[in-house]
């Protein structure tokens, strides 16, 4: 089972930057993941984006579940280049961070 | 405002972002957030500063990491790469540094003082000084030139399927 997420909707505006909404979002993401479903993040309608809001957000996922569970649970979908490249260097530096 | 290429914009309004982000998250200050800018068309320059008011960062390195060193080089330390004061669930250390890299490759300036720390970069050039007396927070400016052009991202240049 694949349970679709919209971030605009968790947090209520179009702006990714505070660590706050980034937990917020982090723990629609947690109940889900801990019950083993699969979860799609979608930005769609995200205009900005900070590293501590996806340190937050995302980043911290790392935390709790395994590189391979990760790997195998959670996408991403309607990232831009900018979003996609601030994920890829967040989920780098989560990676040596927490594993 | 000076018309940005797509991708300007769109560094330089992140690295406005994460500036905001860290004098929240860090800072501490119970005065408030200031900020101010000014465009200079003639010289193809944008300045911005973002100021708090709170503990400064060699006090917050001091107390969340156990480093004295001095307020220059505590400035220092935040601005290298994996870097951060944070310790528990959430990871950090990023966001100075994507704004350092980014106003590199623009060929713009930031100058941060902190206490009585002061850090600059120019001409992709790292200098250190210290003041007499302390500012009580921390102030970072930043100026970035209007005219670059670069490519910041590469479309495709990332799967989002093999992202973790």
């Amino acid at each position: 089972m694949v349970t679709n997420l919209e971030v605009k909707t968790i947090i209520n505006t179009p702006f990714g930057v505070a660590s706050e909404d980034g937990g917020r979002l982090y723990e629609e993401i947690f109940q889900r993941l801990k019950n083993g479903e699969s979860v799609k993040v979608s930005f769609a309608g995200i205009t900005r984006l900070t590293t501590a809001f996806l340190n937050a957000g995302i980043g911290q996922v790392y935390n709790e579940f395994s590189e391979e569970y990760v790997r195998e649970h959670l996408r991403v979908s309607n990232l831009d280049e900018k979003g996609l490249n601030l994920l890829r260097r967040v989920v780098d530096r989560a990676k040596i961070f927490l594993c | 405002m000076p018309v940005l290429s797509d991708q300007l914009r769109s560094k330089f309004l992140e690295g406005l972002d994460e500036i905001f982000n860290n004098a929240a998250v860090h800072s501490r200050s119970e005065l408030g957030i200031y900020c101010c800018g000014q465009a200079y068309p003639r010289s193809s320059k944008v300045k911005f500063t973002i100021s708090d008011c709170g503990i400064g960062i060699p006090r917050s390195l001091s107390e969340n990491r156990g480093l004295t060193i001095t307020a220059e080089e505590a400035i220092d330390w935040a601005m290298r790469e994996g870097t951060t004061t944070r310790s528990g669930d959430v990871p950090g250390g990023l966001g100075l540094k994507i704004l350092r890299e980014f106003i590199e490759i623009n060929g713009g300036e930031i100058q941060i003082v902190s206490d009585r720390g002061y850090w600059a970069l120019r001409h992709r050039q790292v200098s250190l000084g210290r003041y007499f007396r302390s500012f009580p927070g921390t102030i970072v400016s930043i100026q970035i030139n209007t005219r670059d052009t670069n490519v910041y991202y590469m479309k495709g240049e990332i799967d989002p399927d093999s992202l973790f």
